[in-house]
């Protein structure tokens, strides 16, 4: 079940997912479906948001980035 | 020589077909031909824009400078109404004339019709396009209730963007469940129960007879083949697509229901390709023709097909499609073919958590998961590999099943 996801406690770590609400997207906001991430991404963002930490280690996202799953995700 | 490429369709296939050929031979002439209006944007994303969860801006993925950025030359609203294979030449609806060295054929496809009275009435809608997306939003908005007809993934999107507008809708399906053809009625209910919850309600073995409609050609009502009346002043419908293989019709290039092509997505003719939802391709990992309308795959043939038009044989097409649905609070993949295969395995393992393998001649050929991913990479791994497990089924379906456990048997394929 997805949740809201708020700190890392990994230091080497580059990014963080966190829940956000999409009525805080902005137009310039990039914003991605799950679908449309690199098979790697994919299974870094669905580590972060179903398993215990929500830390990522991306590869095709950058900070500020939008990832719908299933809810909206921002990386920071 | 300076090589001349030319692509009709300017989706995720075509447009990354373009960014791929520029990549591999930078001094080719690179055009890319499209009848929509705009450059490539987010089609997974436009039912979010439906919603009226996202704004218009970041559907938009390519502007027009990113093509000027790649001396890529992008003709919008540019519909090409004839081409000649062996002369080299295609025509546009406004007489230009472009030769070409190698054609990428990316064309996609059309919503199909329902061949019902009055489906072309105001207010009947269906969802392909950006366009599509605007005038969706643009009338749900208003709507009092709605009609959805077509149970598939993508008949699945209206009916979410209804529940997101808080529009009461019937969505009407001719079977017992939603997707008949990948879940069992056992996991579908896990879908039938969060579009319930969320005031869309299943009605089973229906359908549409007929449209009903006001003076004005406004849809009222859908009548369904056993008599039953549903309001609807919206309805959405989709029903699956039409491959646009028209312009192909008086060419020697094979087309059945889409167009023919080999692993490198080369058609019958050396200089012809195609790529994205449109390809019948030799799938590798089933072993048989395919079709695959997922985003990922589209990107990746339009991008193997350009390693193919530069140098034929270079890459073959081989991949494990994934297609999310991220309408609901629990997660749902599917990967692969879970429609096809001669065998089959599912577990329900809670009232949200359920899953089905899908197999043939033994090896996992495609599948859905609702609740749980974790096990994606897993089975995906022993898709890519061909490995024949389906007489391992008690151990697949082990909720935390693990690769180890199963009895593998000689190498994996390469």
């Amino acid at each position: 079940m997805s949740r809201s996801l708020q700190s890392s406690g990994d230091a080497d770590v580059r990014s963080v997912i966190v829940e956000c609400d999409a009525a805080d997207i902005e137009p310039t906001d990039r914003v991605r479906h799950i679908d449309q991430l690199s098979p790697r991404d994919r299974r870094e963002v669905f580590d972060a948001v179903e398993g215990s930490s929500p830390a990522a280690d991306l590869q095709g996202l950058e900070s500020g980035d939008v990832i719908r799953f299933t809810e909206y995700y921002r990386v920071v | 020589m300076t090589q001349s490429y030319v692509i009709i369709g300017d989706g995720v296939a075509g447009s990354s077909a373009a960014e791929t050929l520029r990549e591999e031979d930078p001094d080719a002439d690179v055009t890319v031909i499209t009848d929509e209006g705009e450059a490539l944007y987010n089609r997974i994303l436009i039912k979010e824009f439906a919603k009226g969860k996202l704004p218009e801006a970041p559907i938009s993925i390519h502007d027009e400078s990113w093509y000027e950025e790649r001396d890529i030359d992008l003709q919008l609203n540019t519909l090409v109404v004839d081409i000649d294979v062996e002369g080299h030449t295609l025509e546009t609806h406004e007489g230009d004339v472009h030769e070409w060295d190698k054609l990428l054929v990316a064309t996609g496809g059309t919503p199909t019709q329902l061949p019902v009275g009055n489906s072309d009435a105001d207010g009947v809608h269906h969802f392909w396009t950006f366009q599509d997306a605007r005038a969706i939003k643009n009338h749900i908005e208003e709507a009092d209730n709605s009609v959805i007809v077509g149970a598939g993934l993508l008949g699945i999107d209206l009916a979410a963007i209804t529940a997101a507008q808080d529009v009461e809708g019937k969505y009407l399906m001719r079977g017992d469940c939603w997707w008949r053809y990948a879940l069992s009625e056992e996991g579908a209910e896990i879908i039938h129960d969060a579009l319930r919850e969320r005031d869309v309600e299943p009605v089973f073995q229906s359908g549409v007879d007929h449209f009903e409609t006001d003076d004005d050609g406004q849809v009222t009502t859908a009548v369904d083949p056993n008599g039953d009346e549903y309001d609807a002043d919206f309805v959405g419908i989709a029903i699956g697509l039409n491959f646009n293989t028209e312009i192909l019709q008086d060419t020697p290039i094979e087309c059945d229901d889409g167009i023919i092509v080999d692993e490198y997505m080369q058609t019958n003719h050396e200089d012809v390709f195609a790529a994205g939802d449109i390809t019948e391709f030799n799938d590798l990992l089933l072993g048989e023709r395919a079709q695959n309308g997922a985003w990922g795959s589209a990107k990746e043939q339009g991008s193997i097909a350009a390693q193919n038009m530069v140098d034929y044989g270079s890459e073959p097409f081989e991949w494990v499609s994934s297609y999310s649905i991220t309408h609901f609070d629990f997660p749902f993949l599917s990967f692969g073919h879970p429609t096809l295969g001669d065998d089959e395995a599912e577990a329900k393992y809670s009232d949200t958590e359920w899953r089905r393998l899908a197999f043939k001649d033994g090896r996992i050929v495609g599948g859905v998961l609702i609740g749980d991913l974790s096990p994606q990479s897993k089975y995906k791994k022993l898709m890519r590999e061909r490995r024949v497990v389906a007489d391992q089924k008690d151990i697949l379906m082990k909720q935390n099943f693990e690769i180890d456990e199963l009895e593998l048997e000689g190498t994996p394929a390469e």
